[in-house]
């Protein structure tokens, strides 16, 4: 009954619901495009689910950001969204970490398809050496001001195939140039869309799709192996630790992320939580992370030294 | 040779006039594009790379990368 309106559609059908049901799918990255792919695949009953984050509920989160509200500020994306999606769809089974993933973690996500909704090329790189090497398919998704993007990797060429030369850096964040939480839906239903037709077994698409949404164009551009591309050769830069990056800044607000080494958490002074200690300076999680304020990458690291040390 | 450049971010084109046997790399860097922030794609709507030889007339396309999320 509850998918009746899915399985009488004639590309899924009941037998296409089985495989929905059977399907095991991890979503990285629970801000805008996260959360809303994560709604969508528990409403149209994926079987299992692993939501995957590093950050908090932020009020300047609620503009673009699904199924998040007032009374989720201060708490763990992924156990809220968690939270969210038990009452929508109880027979989802549902596994949340709430980790900054990187080369010493990424092997928790043991999963027929991930969608990549995150917010670093970093994350991407990492996502797709552990997919290229695994043989798993996974789904890159952007989205910055109007426009977004939608691309599915299963091996015939990789993200690094094409992105190989982009510098993370240079790249505008929703924290600079800003995005539309329309354009999110339109990115997050595609999204969606292609990982239904490939746990469906149906055809899905090969192109990179482009989407603006204030002159409403879609734009498909054929994606191809690149010959000299190392993850291609079996070279994993990220996945074997050499490249990544331990500062990071977050999208979304002037906050740092820093690694450091596990910490006793009894010895700083705040409000403490099942996984972290806030105070007015900085979030440290029980991994050792440090999210903190700051005007810049070098006053974040003298911030972190100043307050959890060295 | 003339190309034919059309800017995704601005949704505008314009003409280009380069060497014979230009590779993307040398039209970013007459346009004052960082190579760092954008990926290509030919007439064929194929991505392609920064050695990719441009053809007398070709259109190629400039999209920003986005990495939000």
């Amino acid at each position: 009954m509850r998918y009746s309106r899915q399985e009488i559609f004639s590309k899924i059908g009941k037998e296409g619901q089985n495989l929905l049901k059977k399907s095991k799918v991890a979503v990285i990255g629970l801000g805008a495009t996260g959360s809303s792919s994560a709604e969508l695949l528990a409403r149209a009953g994926v079987g299992e689910l692993i939501l995957a984050d590093r950050d908090i509920v932020e009020l300047n989160n609620l503009q673009r950001q699904s199924l998040y509200n007032e009374d989720d500020i201060g708490n763990v994306k992924a156990d809220s969204i968690k939270n969210h999606l038990k009452k929508i769809n109880s027979e989802v089974k549902i596994k949340t970490l709430v980790i900054d993933l990187d080369y010493r973690n990424i092997n928790e996500i043991k999963t027929d398809l991930i969608l990549d909704c995150s917010d670093n090329i970093d994350t991407r790189n990492l996502i797709n050496e552990y997919c290229h090497k695994n043989k798993i398919n996974w789904i890159y998704s952007g989205v910055i001001e109007d426009n977004g993007i939608v691309l599915n990797f299963n091996n015939d060429y990789c993200f690094s195939c094409i992105f190989e030369s982009i510098k993370a850096d240079l790249l505008g964040t929703c924290d600079t140039k800003g995005v539309l939480n329309t354009i999110v839906k339109v990115i997050s239903g595609i999204q969606v869309n292609e990982a239904i037709k490939i746990l469906t077994k149906q055809d899905y698409s090969r192109e990179m799709i482009y989407f603006n949404i204030s002159n409403n164009k879609l734009e498909k551009y054929k994606a191809k192996k690149n010959e000299n591309c190392k993850v291609c050769k079996g070279i994993y830069d990220y996945l074997d630790g050499r490249k990544g990056n331990d500062v990071v800044k977050l999208c979304g607000r002037g906050v740092y992320q820093i690694k450091g080494k596990k910490i006793d958490l009894g010895r700083l002074e705040g409000i403490r939580t099942k996984y972290f200690l806030v105070n007015d300076n900085f979030t440290v999680f029980n991994d050792g992370r440090a999210l903190i304020k700051a005007e810049s990458k070098e006053k974040a690291k003298t911030l972190y030294s100043k307050y959890i040390g060295n | 040779m003339k190309v034919k450049v059309y800017l995704e971010q601005k949704d505008k084109e314009e003409i280009v006039n380069l060497d014979n046997n230009s590779n993307i790399k040398s039209l970013l860097e007459k346009l004052k594009i960082n190579s760092g922030t954008v990926i290509t794609a030919n007439s064929n709507n194929e991505l392609v790379t920064d050695n990719y030889v441009i053809k007398n007339n070709e259109r190629i396309k400039i999209i920003p990368v986005i990495s939000g999320g």
